[in-house]
């Protein structure tokens, strides 16, 4: 380890501590009565205004590996990567309408899961149980990509062993964070938020000037990223990238986007966020103020070519053994910093992994207690029982994630979180639409899920990756041309790529749309809707809103 | 008690919100030239829709702001 590593993790090490004491103090901000009820543990009170709904879900969203990742994914392969910026500038006005009908029935009902909306909107726990056990199983790998966030940064200040003790300094930090999320709730990554934002954006105002000015402009920069990135790859005999998209990739630049937008707030952890808001006023000024941190995550997706430029080198990860490409802003700002500001920086990327993973194991935790645990295991848990259920289970998903990184090829999270992205889409019929209508019938939302999720799968198993040489799971990106449907190629010969999820969410809904019509013809029972047209209306003030944490 | 207020309308306004989605339309603007301050226009262009964003966003929510409740 060099001096500039220890001034590095020494800056690092002070951060992370005054986050872990402010997030053991945070069970008393703001503390309502009790903290044994979910409405309190799991949603803060479902109190939150709109400054620390924006912290809260800033962090939620913009996460550690969001902020590692799309860089890497701009370094290796160009424009491609630069889809995350449409993406979540097409996001805020998408959700903005729903989003407020989902709080609002929400708070009328005292959900705390979509789960528990689509539970009350069809009267279905089969339909419930499916959405809950997609939330879950589409959560896990992205707890689990936030530790490979922070991992890239402790293996980037040398702290790069090798074998499980290469992964202690790692489960050290996860034990702090699971210990005080167990007892603040989401208060606690609430509180933390508020660090993590400030350091984010210091770094990446200081390093979108002072980056490129010292390697000769963003006009320098970008040639030399074209000349690097049209270069051929020896393993896939096709230049790396290109700082333009291609004529196949437009169709999956745009799907992509969009698909991850459309999937972004059926993912629990964003629901959490919003669930914990105080008022529909919240949400719609946080919609208009979210942005802000879309133009930081634009900007610092443009590192990806300064790194390229800069000649940094992705560090080999010592228990792998092959190169980890996430850790190239790291590497950059390793580099390029003095020591004291890496550490600054390292700190705000180490620290941004803790708040999406407390939120997550937080929402993935009221998955389990509200739809599994009280449906299926213990119909009468008081708010107590479910609290302490909750509280149980958000350390079984934590270590469950720790257990992946320690014990699973990192590549392999990746994938899985590919995979979560289009799976939770699939559940878009009957979380998203269900807001406005009961058209489609329940049968109708089970059999399109069964397919969309089937189909989806199928059809990202077929994908090759031809630069690490993996036959399987090699991406999203869909040539039109190998669209399968029992060995029938509709669009046989295309090379117009698309995203898997938006073919797997269309088959979805012609699936649902079938069969709904079948079943309205057949008067198959729909299930009974607990909640009323007004209730998709209702705002804070509203006297027939459900009271909080009431035992 | 207060009395039940009338039901949320249709706000003409959030047609509006569809606007932002004009960005999806990537033949438009996948292009190299011209630059600002060196960024390729398919950076800069892109980069113009955060704030294209905001205020089709913010506008329908200061027109939602009459509504009751």
């Amino acid at each position: 380890m060099s001096t500039d590593q220890v001034v590095q993790l020494v800056v690092f090490l002070v951060l992370f501590v005054l986050v872990a004491v402010m997030g053991f103090m945070a069970s008393r901000w703001q503390a309502g009565s009790t903290l044994d009820h979910l409405d309190e543990w799991g949603l803060g009170g479902r109190k939150f205004g709109a400054w620390v709904t924006w912290f809260l879900v800033g962090g939620d969203l913009y996460t550690a590996y969001t902020f590692v990742a799309v860089p890497a994914l701009i370094f290796g392969a160009g424009a491609l990567g630069f889809y995350a910026l449409p993406y979540t500038v097409v996001l805020y006005p998408i959700i903005f309408l729903p989003l407020q009908r989902m709080w609002s029935v929400s708070r009328m009902h005292g959900y705390v899961t979509p789960a528990d909306f689509v539970r009350g909107r069809y009267g279905s726990s089969l339909l419930a149980l499916l959405i809950a056990i997609t939330g879950i199983v589409a959560t896990m790998p992205y707890i689990a990509l936030q530790l490979v966030g922070l991992e890239s940064v402790l293996r980037t200040m040398g702290v790069n062993g090798s074998g499980l003790l290469g992964h202690l300094p790692l489960f050290i930090a996860f034990v702090i964070l699971a210990v005080y999320t167990y007892q603040s709730g989401l208060r606690a990554p609430a509180l933390i938020a508020f660090v993590k934002d400030a350091l984010i954006y210091l770094v990446i105002i200081v390093a979108i000037i002072y980056l490129p000015a010292k390697l000769g402009g963003w006009g320098h920069i970008f040639d030399q990223a074209s000349t690097a990135l049209a270069k051929t790859n020896p393993t896939t005999g096709k230049p790396f990238g290109s700082t333009l998209l291609g004529p196949t990739n437009q169709l999956q630049y745009a799907t992509l986007a969009l698909g991850s937008a459309l999937a972004l707030f059926l993912y629990p952890h964003s629901i959490t966020g919003i669930l914990a808001s105080k008022s529909r006023t919240v949400i719609k000024k946080n919609m208009v103020a979210l942005p802000a941190y879309s133009l930081v995550l634009g900007l610092l997706a443009l590192l990806g070519y300064v790194a390229l430029v800069s000649g940094a080198k992705p560090i080999v990860n010592q228990a792998t053994g092959k190169p980890d490409s996430n850790t190239i802003v790291p590497v950059l700002f390793g580099q390029q910093f003095p020591a004291w500001f890496a550490g600054i920086a390292f700190a705000a990327i180490g620290i941004g992994a803790l708040v999406p993973a407390a939120i997550m194991s937080i929402a993935a935790a009221n998955l389990w207690t509200r739809n599994i645990y009280k449906e299926y295991f213990h119909r009468n848990a008081t708010p107590k029982q479910e609290a302490t259920q909750a509280k149980l289970a958000s350390l079984v998903v934590k270590f469950g994630a720790v257990a992946f990184v320690l014990f699973v090829d990192p590549q392999f999270s990746i994938d899985l979180q590919l995979i979560g992205g289009v799976i939770i889409l699939q559940t878009l019929p009957a979380v998203a639409i269900a807001l406005y209508t009961r058209w489609l019938h329940r049968w109708g939302l089970v059999a399109g899920w069964i397919v969309g999720m089937g189909w989806g799968l199928y059809l990202l198993y077929t994908i090759p990756n031809p630069a690490n040489g993996h036959l399987h799971f090699g991406g999203s990106a869909l040539a039109a041309g190998n669209i399968s449907l029992f060995g029938w190629h509709p669009f046989a010969g295309s090379t117009v790529q698309i995203y898997v999820g938006a073919v797997a969410l269309a088959a979805n809904l012609i699936i649902a749309v079938v069969v709904t019509l079948i079943a309205r013809q057949a008067k198959w029972f729909n299930g009974l809707d607990a909640t009323n047209k007004a209730d998709y209306d209702a705002d804070d003030g509203n006297p027939k809103l459900k009271e909080i944490a009431i035992h | 008690m207060p009395s039940e207020p009338p039901p949320r309308r249709w706000n003409p306004w959030n047609l509006l919100l569809l606007v932002p989605l004009l960005m999806l339309i990537t033949p438009w603007y996948n292009f190299d030239g011209p630059r600002v301050f060196g960024l390729p226009f398919f950076y800069w262009y892109q980069f113009l829709f955060v704030p294209v964003g905001v205020i089709c966003v913010g506008v329908v929510y200061a027109k939602s702001k009459g509504e009751r409740r």
